[in-house]
């Protein structure tokens, strides 16, 4: 690893600088800044409409999506680049958190199983946010157990036509497209019944309705199919293999959730240095101070692996499991910081919203939306799960579903 | 209804939110009645509302906090002066329902804790503004209270609100642990019968050892706050020497305990434990409120060291 940048990257970096101090949207910058974890809004804006407009213009200038091939919206850069980008983009990165599925996972499994024409037609727009894409994976009967899913895409000639239930779908209520993972053979295990297609959000049936989340905020749905149909053309991978499509996206959704995930520190110790407590500045406190130590050293080492995965991205090696430890630390890290937060404001700590808590509530959002982190993407336990199996190597899990029948497996809990 | 009744009440709703409205008048409204009952000599000014506190007709509530930061004499600045209130008190828990509220005000200037005197304000009255803030406990209510020249009438002598204020946060800490506790078991509980429930690869949940331990982990912090709980009630009932020291103990491992049994029931409902829908944010919040209403677990921890480095000393 070498932190320092070489005359290309540093070149890359000037450029990068220039043009987004030409073009960025300096009028909300001040407030994405203040932006937490769990609130992105903007005063008398559409955030939505602000987001996609910063991000056409970055498409435009060829500054989306930069390490994706030039014909499908992106720069051609390598990930060094891409993270100089992300550096200098900062708090305007803020704008793309509606983009990060479509751009994380959703793309690349495009990238590597839909057809050539297929690709440059959805592709593009997908990277200048023009179209947003949404992940329609997980079930009411299969979350960790994603495989357990029970929607059915059944053959009508050319056709598929999908009946059943998703749930947890963040974004669907905004997205034009999404990829979905459905039951094409109950007869056989469950990872062998598997298929993945594409579709249009849009297509009579599928009916997206918002759940109210624990934090108050709704970003995600309940989405139903009754009889939707799908042209076999927007299958992805082979009928029965959706399974190893699924494992492309998410390993990217590991990468992506992972790689930029927020811990909190850099707030808190914002927080801290203009904190005064009771007796003198918070910052100045041994225990704040041995605190703020424990979180620094867990935040940084975070940002190191994650460059270090990109390094080895940069040198052709493909992202492994053990980028499972990002959002691993990070999600319990932020919802221990916001607590902590909330602990040195005393009793007003519970406040909350821009108008009555501290640091206009960030704190108070940060711990509401905390608990989704370690649940989205895979939970703490199944994180944990994956770095022992396929990291460390250690047995897995005696599998009682394992070669059963999908329609032959338990379904019910204490009698 | 004695103190250690009164504890196990507090334990009891706080297991059932549902019964919001129980849990709510619970502790806060204890508290108040239990230091105020306990004063030596029932001030005149008090005696107007004590039926009415009995009977249910009237809310009382503490006025302490003004703005962020623990308790602390320095930190009162609401002054009186002539019989009159100026200054502004937030958060004051349910202070939108209140009718009256004890208020620490300051009274003198040397620096010292006996600058500190507590009074009564008819907050009905004239001269006062309440104002409902948001909170991240949606079951029970936090506002600001502004005084203009409001009328007080004194309760208890001059100078000695600090050492009041400071007996009120013990017993109350006590009691609002039992409250923690309850909510902590609860939490456990619903966790519980979620992991026996829900299933995934074919088996509940609740047989992965990740989700057992989890659970059994819930369990060993529950345990031990309510054990502390129960001596801080046998300190309380007494009025035992050792109440500081057991009231900041049964504070921190019930504010622990709580906080720690919330967020993992949250962990083993998965995606519906993030929903509106279900319970479980409902403790979380509540969990993460109550962990401050009495000043935070710091300040908790700083007052738990002192209070066993007097005894030591001692
Ligand atoms: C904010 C948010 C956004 C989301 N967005 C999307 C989205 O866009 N698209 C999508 O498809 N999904 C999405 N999800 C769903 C998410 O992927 C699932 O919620 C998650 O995988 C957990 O599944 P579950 O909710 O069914 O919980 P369960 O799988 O039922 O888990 C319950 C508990 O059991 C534990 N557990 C389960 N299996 C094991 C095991 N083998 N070993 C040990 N412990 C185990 C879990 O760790 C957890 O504690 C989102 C979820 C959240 C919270």
């Amino acid at each position: 690893m070498n932190f320092d940048d070489t005359p290309q990257e540093a070149a890359f970096r000037a450029e990068a600088k220039a043009w987004i101090a030409a073009n960025a949207p300096k009028q909300y910058e001040d407030e994405l800044r203040k932006a937490s974890l769990g609130r992105v809004a903007l005063k008398g804006a559409n955030i939505l409409e602000v987001a996609k407009a910063w991000q056409r213009k970055k498409a435009d200038a060829g500054w989306a999506c930069l390490h994706w091939p030039k014909e499908y919206g992106g720069r051609g850069a390598s990930p060094i680049e891409r993270v100089i980008w992300q550096q200098e983009e900062g708090p305007f990165g803020r704008l793309s958190s509606m983009f990060i599925i479509g751009h994380g996972m959703c793309g690349p499994t495009m990238m590597a199983f839909a057809g050539e024409e297929q690709k440059r037609k959805y592709l593009p727009p997908l990277a200048s946010g023009e179209k947003i894409w949404c992940q329609l994976f997980s079930e009411p009967a299969g979350g960790s157990d994603v495989a357990g899913l029970r929607t059915r895409a059944e053959k009508h000639g050319d056709e598929w036509v999908i009946n059943g239930q998703k749930i947890w779908t963040s974004g669907a209520h905004y997205s034009d497209y999404g990829i979905l993972l459905t039951r094409t053979d109950p007869d056989v295990a469950k990872h062998k019944g598997l298929t993945m297609f594409f579709l249009d959000m849009k297509s009579p049936g599928v009916e997206v309705r918002p759940i109210k989340q624990a934090s108050g905020a709704s970003d995600f749905n309940e989405v139903y199919f009754t009889d939707v149909r799908i042209p076999d053309s927007q299958r992805l991978g082979n009928v029965n293999d959706g399974w190893n499509v699924s494992l492309t996206t998410l390993m990217n959704e590991r990468m992506s959730i992972g790689a930029g995930v927020a811990t909190g520190f850099p707030e808190l110790l914002d927080f801290c240095n203009s904190l005064m407590l009771e007796d003198g500045p918070a910052i100045e406190n041994r225990a704040v101070r041995s605190k703020l130590a424990n979180w620094a050293v867990k935040a940084s080492g975070l940002k190191y692996t994650s460059m270090r995965a990109i390094s080895a991205l940069s040198r052709g090696e493909r992202p492994g499991p053990e980028n499972s430890i990002g959002k691993l630390v990070a999600g319990s890290m932020i919802q221990d910081v916001a607590t902590y937060a909330l602990d040195l404001q005393g009793a007003a700590g519970a406040l909350s919203g821009p108008e009555d808590a501290e640091v206009a509530g960030k704190f108070q959002a940060m711990l509401l939306r905390a608990p989704g982190t370690r649940v989205e993407g895979g939970t703490d336990e199944i994180m944990r799960n994956i770095i022992a199996e396929r990291v460390l190597g250690l047995p897995g899990d005696i599998r009682v579903d394992k070669d059963v029948p999908f329609n032959k497996i338990p379904t019910k809990g204490r009698a | 209804m004695g103190r250690l009744r009164r504890c196990g009440a507090l334990c009891g709703s706080a297991t059932k939110l549902r019964h919001c409205l129980r849990w709510n008048f619970g502790a806060f409204r204890s508290f108040t009645e239990d230091s105020l009952v306990g004063m030596r000599d029932v001030p005149t000014s008090l005696q107007k509302w004590l039926p009415k506190i009995a009977s249910g007709d009237a809310i009382g509530t503490l006025a302490l906090f003004e703005g962020k930061g623990n308790p602390s004499p320095k930190a009162v600045k609401v002054t009186a002066n002539g019989g009159v209130l100026n200054g502004v008190k937030r958060p004051v828990a349910d202070g939108a329902i209140a009718d009256f509220a004890v208020v620490a005000a300051r009274t003198g200037s040397s620096g010292r804790e006996s600058d500190i005197s507590l009074f009564i304000v008819d907050l009905k009255a004239g001269g006062v503004e309440v104002k409902s803030l948001t909170n991240i406990d949606l079951t029970r209510g936090q506002a600001e209270i502004a005084f203009k020249d409001a009328k007080a009438e004194p309760l208890g002598a001059p100078g000695e609100g600090w050492s009041v204020i400071t007996q009120v946060l013990d017993r109350a800490a006590v009691l609002m642990a039992f409250e923690q506790v309850g909510g902590a078991d609860r939490a456990l509980e619903m966790g519980r019968d979620y992991a026996l429930d829900r299933i995934a690869f074919g088996r509940p949940i609740g047989s992965f050892q990740a989700v057992k331990h989890m659970l059994a982990d819930m369990y060993v912090s529950a345990t031990l706050a309510r054990s502390n709980c129960y001596y801080g009630a046998w300190a309380l009932s007494t009025n035992a020497g050792e109440l500081p020291e057991a009231a900041a103990a049964a504070r921190i491992s019930a504010t622990q305990a709580f906080q720690h049994c919330a967020k993992n029931n949250i962990q083993v409902h998965g995606g519906m434990g993030f929903t509106w829908e279900f319970d479980c944010h409902m403790y979380y919040r509540r969990a993460n409120a109550v962990a401050l209403g009495l000043g935070s677990l710091s300040y908790w921890e700083d007052a738990l060291i002192d209070r066993m480095r007097k005894k030591n000393a001692a």
